[in-house]
């Protein structure tokens, strides 16, 4: 097996026969067809909502799996507690934070303003629905984007990012950790103005869910190199979570890596540590407070007793 | 307090794991299953006591954040026992509990509610004999002197 070299790490592609050599080559793309197509066509009593959800939950156990059939690095490999730890950020996703979202996110802002302005966009549903999906995908992706950049650039917006990026091992379910404030801000985006399909929103959503998995996913895959230049990969992502400074502010799209070509925040390469400054992980609790440390130290400082200056003058 | 020793098993793995040479020195065989980041040791009479303070994801005993092992007689000879102290099985045991109740004041959440309420409850359960079962084959293998699990190496 031909190796070749990326960011000092000796690259190996996917060890194992024809057949696990051909699935784990254009996995990536067979689910992306196979969700335009189920999406296109399933008739409407099955493309929901509730079949989304399923369909995530069942698309990430699947992945959980390929992590051990063909898995990237043993020292990023799921155990019990890690395990645990994670599925209790995924609750809070489909739960608190997706409630927010929906009471006091971009949902209801939009719906306010339309309201209020009487804004209607009804002329959204009537292009292709792969069109309406992709139109979905890039105007959540450009703004996930700078919400992401402005997150690595602005330390207000850091302190809710920077719980993420103190995981110190990928997995398929790792893009759900992270301090919910974030959760809830990268979830924000004005693709709701437009009155797309609901079935065009499911596709975008399962597309976005997809890939999403796939970069934090600890498989590795023969990613073909067209799909490395239009989309996100595991590869682009560990890079974004390595512990050093300059390569961890590259490749900040979610979906498309080709917004960072464009904007010139691109990096193909890959990072085989990840984590923050020392590498060493947060716990749930610590990963709920990190935004609220510099008001915890101010708080503390206020509290704390002062010694009389006379004294310390004479001192 | 007897309440509170009668459902600590809630967060508490207990076994034993017999030695077969009487003369070992038990706790250096141990030794380098506590050489990871944040453990520190504590020896007593006859007792080891460990600590944990935030271990690393591959840490072998990563769930546990305390346990105390000590060597014991019994009526088949000298043994190994331990006690470890997990709160990662504590708060899963206690998960479902809050998922629930959301599924019952939110109606929205009903469905995804319960069903984490029941993912908690399902990995509580395989928690509690997966690390019990690896700490003692941890314990086994290395007093046995045929570990090869130690701690995953992170390449450099």
């Amino acid at each position: 097996m031909d190796a070749a070299v990326s960011n000092g790490v000796e690259v190996v592609g996917v060890q194992g026969g024809p057949v696990k050599r051909f699935i784990f080559t254009h996995f990536q793309p067979a689910v992306l067809v196979a969700m335009i197509l189920f999406w296109t066509f399933a008739p409407d009593s099955i493309a929901k909502a509730s079949v989304a959800i399923g369909i995530g939950i069942v698309f990430k156990i699947a992945l959980l799996g390929m992590e051990r059939i063909s898995e990237r690095h043993a020292h990023w490999r799921l155990t019990w507690k890690e395990l645990a730890s994670d599925l209790f950020y995924v609750g809070m996703s489909y739960t608190l934070i997706k409630y927010a979202g929906k009471h006091f996110g971009d949902d209801a802002i939009i719906d306010a303003i339309k309201h209020y302005f009487h804004l209607k966009t009804a002329w959204a549903a009537q292009i292709p629905i792969l069109f309406q999906a992709l139109a979905i995908l890039l105007i959540f992706d450009f703004g996930q984007y700078w919400m992401h950049r402005g997150m690595h650039n602005w330390k207000p917006l850091w302190l809710t990012h920077a719980p993420h990026h103190h995981i110190t091992q990928l997995n398929a379910l790792k893009g759900s950790v992270g301090n919910p404030i974030e959760l809830f801000l990268i979830g924000l985006g004005i693709g709701g103005f437009f009155d797309f399909l609901p079935r065009a929103a499911l596709l975008a959503g399962g597309i976005g869910m997809a890939i999403g998995a796939y970069t934090h996913a600890n498989i590795r895959f023969n990613t073909p190199r067209w799909w490395s230049y239009l989309f996100n990969t595991v590869e682009h992502h560990s890079l974004h979570h390595s512990p050093d400074y300059d390569s961890s502010r590259t490749n900040y799209a979610n979906t498309f890596i080709f917004i960072d070509r464009i904007f010139g925040t691109a990096r193909d390469s890959e990072a085989v540590h990840v984590g923050l400054d020392d590498c060493r992980r947060l716990g749930i609790k610590e990963q709920m407070v990190y935004p609220f440390q510099p008001l915890v130290g101010w708080a503390k400082r206020l509290r704390a007793p002062r010694l009389p200056e006379a004294a310390v003058a004479a001192e | 307090m007897s309440w509170l020793r009668a459902i600590d098993w809630i967060w508490h793995v207990r076994g034993s794991v017999p030695l077969s040479d009487p003369y070992q020195n038990a706790f250096e065989a141990l030794e380098p299953v506590f050489e990871e980041r944040g453990t520190t040791l504590e020896h007593g009479a006859g007792t080891l006591t460990f600590h944990k303070d935030n271990p690393d994801s591959q840490d072998k005993l990563a769930s546990f954040e305390r346990g105390t092992l000590q060597i014991v007689e019994t009526d088949t000879g000298s043994a190994l026992r331990y006690d470890l102290t997990s709160h990662p099985l504590l708060w899963c045991f206690v998960a479902p509990a809050p998922f629930a109740a959301l599924a019952y004041a939110a109606q929205p959440m009903r469905i995804p509610g319960y069903v984490f309420a029941g993912i908690f409850a399902a990995l509580y359960i395989a928690g509690r004999f997966i690390e019990q079962r690896n700490a003692h084959k941890l314990f086994r293998d290395r007093l046995a002197g045929t570990s090869t699990d130690s701690a995953e190496a992170v390449p450099a």
